[in-house]
């Protein structure tokens, strides 16, 4: 699976902990659009083979792929947030973005054919909504690096609660 | 208008046309959604009388309220036909995606009429309605055809409800899935079947627009948070199989063909052993914060990786109802049922019905003759390979497949008719649907529920068994309060599965469950929603309305009094062991609460319905259609 | 008599949370229903707040207990005491699926 190289957070989804009630998407449609419409979502919910689930946001990459492959010059990269702006004057909506993003996590506004990408929630007080929303706390603003730590975190206890479980 | 579109599709599979019933509002106030809505489309297009398999009994499906809002658990929606296993109102709700993609495409509601010419997919793109030929798609599983739609359409956000091969072969207690879960009961996937209607598939674009949308971000979102604490960790931590040791303890757990209430092998079919053994994940319908469906995988043996979502209505119909205790078995015997679209309950108490007659020397091993056993097998209780082999024959209709894929009532009815024998008297069935998983025997306030229950026996539609098993009543015995327990029990249900608001939700808008704590909260996200200004007694009449309709429906299908009744065995032989020991319900207990029951509803002694009761409900058409 | 034993059983959400089939009490004879909760609540404190209510005399709703499987120990009896014996199984009731 590619990953981020990013210096820059991002909204990061735990598999084990999502539902997949989609409830992400309705706040972020909301949040950005006014109505409740999982297609003006910035947030994805994937589920394959019944139980793997999970959500993708924009992951903030460094020299972000979308930025470079877009023809038209309408998409720019935040060089203190890593946050993708749009500029809605220049997408010609030729989704080239859409598809050098290797996370998925560009989707097109199905009316205007535009690319809505994730920022977070940039204007909203307490942040990213669909953070706030998770019922499970499956979603949480990250970057690889403070991932890394976690992952080495919950490592060490599953190893040694598993050692002494299976002594 | 909010919250709805004002807008029903009309599709006519033979002459591939559709066209659009507008709505009026008051309309919808008066059948909001779900089951009360999919049953009054079922009442205005469906031919009284109709061959159950006819042109005329056509497909309706209604969305909810808050399909396509944050409000949580309100992403299900209502599908009725006129039922095969009852020939009256079959009417069954699920957790889905489904409506709310139909609900952003535009559409309230669908109606499905006449039969295709060749196996169809249909393809509602917004509101353009698109024919596809659904060759390709036939054999294919459940799920496996909802992902080789979206691989077709290229859409992985296009959303569908099939049937698999037992609804293709017309298995009569097939159904209709979901996202993995089904619209269950009372055999839709056969009428589907019966239409060459494999598919429906839904892509919605549209936003869906609410009336005040910052006030029911707030509600909501204040029940989402409430549904992580302790009210729902039932729920969250086990999900429903729990019930198989509580049944057990109170005795109420149906064991070999409910023939005793107590299984002795309980402790690993129980859902504390799923849990530790077999979870593999827990998921959520759409829209659901809870999440409480566990998937759960068989590990080792010649059927490992087979897996499926548990819920205890079907662990108990295919473990202890059929003396099985290895849970790899049960989840086996499950997703046979769940990736070849039939309802696990039903195929379990048949099952268990042949297994019944199997020991009782009437099936001898050459019934079972099939290709893989020239010779047959034996099917006693507690063999799990004779059970898979059976199950794979009911969704084949192969050899005696064929007659057990009827159900309990057309199976034991033929095979009494064939040997002169009495079959029929362990067949577990009320109105030609087998019964839920808890022993009315030793809850007579359930057993009147299940008997005068409108699409069958049913634990969804009444809760009759709450008052029963809180001790709230005395549930071995029979008073005159329980025509007006069953009655409001059963109305209760009704708002839920009306909205439909997952009843799993009821103590998360104030922390208590009854009316009084959920009615108001349930009013406020209405009105939020539609603009509407309902209070209290105005979600009353929701599960008034709807218990009415319903009924009406059975009514004008020619239901008598005599259809309310209960299996031969729950009136007439006591279980032996437990704590619900040497319990039956008397045909005298039961006519004296159906009329308690029939009196508190306000109708005839006959259980017919006055006009003007039907007039005071605003159901005028109704009242002169087939009000007395 | 000087004590009476009382057998409490574990069955769902209780006994996950346990990590515990039953428990075994011993009880002077005027000790009460909400005493033998206290009790539950003191040795198995995962029970406050998902079984048990937080003021550890009462149950959460739609949690009972069952006496031997056949009646229930109602709101208004938890002042009561139990008979030498009794089994009582706590149950988190369900439904649907």
């Amino acid at each position: 699976m590619p990953t981020s190289t990013s210096k820059y957070q991002y909204v990061d989804c735990d598999p084990d902990k999502c539902i997949g009630c989609q409830l992400c998407e309705y706040v972020c449609s909301y949040t950005k659009t006014g109505e409740y419409n999982s297609y003006r979502s910035r947030i994805r919910t994937v589920r394959v083979d019944e139980v793997l689930i999970t959500a993708i946001a924009c992951r903030t990459c460094e020299n972000a792929p979308c930025v470079r492959a877009c023809p038209q010059d309408a998409l720019s990269q935040d060089p203190n947030t890593g946050i993708i702006l749009v500029d809605a004057s220049k997408c010609d909506a030729c989704a080239w973005c859409v598809e050098a993003c290797d996370f998925g996590a560009i989707s097109m506004n199905p009316e205007t054919k535009l690319a809505e990408i994730c920022d977070q929630c940039e204007d909203q007080e307490d942040g990213p909504q669909c953070v706030k929303w998770c019922p499970k706390e499956a979603l949480t603003l990250t970057t690889p690096d403070q991932r890394a730590q976690k992952s080495r975190r919950e490592l060490i206890k599953e190893e040694i609660i598993g050692n002494k479980a299976a002594g | 208008m909010y919250g709805y579109h004002g807008k029903i599709l009309h599709i006519d599979l033979k002459e591939q046309k559709h066209w659009v019933e507008e709505k009026p509002e008051d309309w919808y106030k008066m059948y909001i959604g779900g089951v009360a809505m999919a049953t009054r489309l079922c009442w205005e297009n469906i031919k009284p009388g109709c061959d159950v398999y006819s042109p005329d009994n056509p497909v309706c499906i209604a969305n909810g309220i808050f399909a396509g809002t944050p409000v949580p658990v309100g992403g299900k929606y209502g599908l009725a036909s006129k039922s095969p296993m009852t020939g009256f109102i079959g009417d069954s709700l699920s957790g889905s995606w489904f409506t709310i993609a139909l609900k952003r495409a535009g559409w309230d509601g669908v109606v499905i009429h006449n039969i295709s010419d060749n196996w169809v997919n249909i393809f509602i793109d917004d509101d353009r309605v698109e024919f596809r030929d659904a060759t390709s798609l036939l054999g294919k599983g459940t799920y496996e055809t909802e992902e080789a739609i979206r691989e077709q359409l290229h859409d992985d956000q296009v959303r569908s409800a099939t049937i698999g091969p037992s609804g293709e072969n017309m298995v009569r207690f097939a159904n209709v899935t979901n996202d993995g879960r089904q619209a269950g009961r009372t055999g839709h996937g056969s009428v589907w079947g019966s239409k060459k209607l494999k598919a429906v598939s839904v892509r919605g674009t549209h936003g869906i627009a609410v009336a005040d949308p910052d006030t029911l971000m707030k509600l909501s979102f204040n029940i989402t948070k409430e549904a992580q604490g302790p009210h729902t960790s039932k729920y969250r931590i086990l999900g429903t199989s729990t019930n198989v040791l509580n049944m057990n303890k109170l005795g109420l757990l149906p064991t070999r063909n409910y023939s005793e209430g107590v299984f002795e092998g309980a402790e690993t079919v129980s859902g504390e052993y799923l849990h530790e053994h077999h979870a593999v994940k827990t998921i959520a319908c759409a829209q659901c914060p809870i999440a409480c469906e566990q998937m759960s995988m068989v590990k080792g043996g010649p059927y490992e990786g087979a897996m499926t979502g548990i819920e205890y209505e079907c662990l108990f119909a295919n473990g202890p109802n059929l003396g099985i205790a290895d849970l790899n078995y049960v989840i086996k015997l499950i997703s046979i049922a769940d990736h070849s679209g039939m309802d696990a309950m039903t195929m379990g108490i048949t099952i268990s019905w042949a297994m019944e007659t199997y020991e009782r020397k009437i099936f001898t091993n050459d019934d079972f003759k099939c290709e893989s056993h020239p010779d047959g097998f034996p099917l006693n209780f507690g063999d799990g390979q004779s059970a898979v082999f059976l199950a794979e024959m009911i969704r084949d209709r192969e050899g005696i497949g064929a007659l057990l894929s009827e159900g309990t009532r057309i199976a034991s009815r033929t095979i009494d008719k064939e040997r002169g024998t009495e079959t029929w008297k362990w067949a577990m069935q009320v109105k030609g649907l087998e019964p839920a998983g808890y022993d009315a025997r030793g809850l007579k306030t359930f057993s009147l529920g299940s008997a005068v229950g409108t699409r069958g026996p049913c634990h969804n539609r009444s809760a009759a068994y709450d008052p029963d098993i809180k001790g709230d009543v005395d549930r071995f015995s029979v008073d005159d309060t329980r025509g007006a327990l069953a009655m409001e029990t059963e109305e209760y249900a009704a708002v839920y599965d009306t909205l439909p608001l997952c009843k799993f939700i009821r103590r998360c808008f104030t922390g208590k469950a009854d009316r009084a704590g959920a009615w108001p909260a349930i009013a406020n996200l209405i009105n939020a929603t539609t603009g509407w200004d309902l209070k209290y007694e105005d979600i009353d009449l929701i599960g008034t309305r709807a218990t009415t309709i319903k009924k009406a429906f059975n009514i004008r299908e020619g239901w008598k009094r005599a259809d309310d009744t209960l299996p031969w065995r729950w009136m007439h032989d006591p279980m032996t062991k437990g704590p619900s020991a040497g319990h039956v319900t008397t045909e005298e207990e039961l006519e004296y609460m159906k009329d308690l029951y029939y009196t508190a509803k306000g109708w005839t002694k006959d259980g017919l319905i006055p006009k003007q009761k039907l007039i005071d409900l605003g159901m005028n058409d109704v009242a002169e259609q087939i009000g007395i | 008599m000087e004590t009476i034993q009382v057998k409490v059983e574990f069955s769902g959400l209780s006994r996950i949370l346990a990590k515990a089939n039953d428990m075994q009490l011993t009880l002077s004879p005027q000790q009460t229903y909400a005493d033998i909760i206290r009790m539950v609540a003191e040795k198995y404190p995962s029970l406050v707040g998902n079984v048990i209510d937080k003021s550890k005399d009462s149950l959460f709703p739609s949690n009972i207990f069952s006496r031997d499987g056949k009646t229930v120990v109602m709101p208004e009896e938890m002042n009561n005491s139990p008979q030498d014996g009794e089994v009582l199984i706590l149950l988190s009731l369900l439904a649907g699926g």
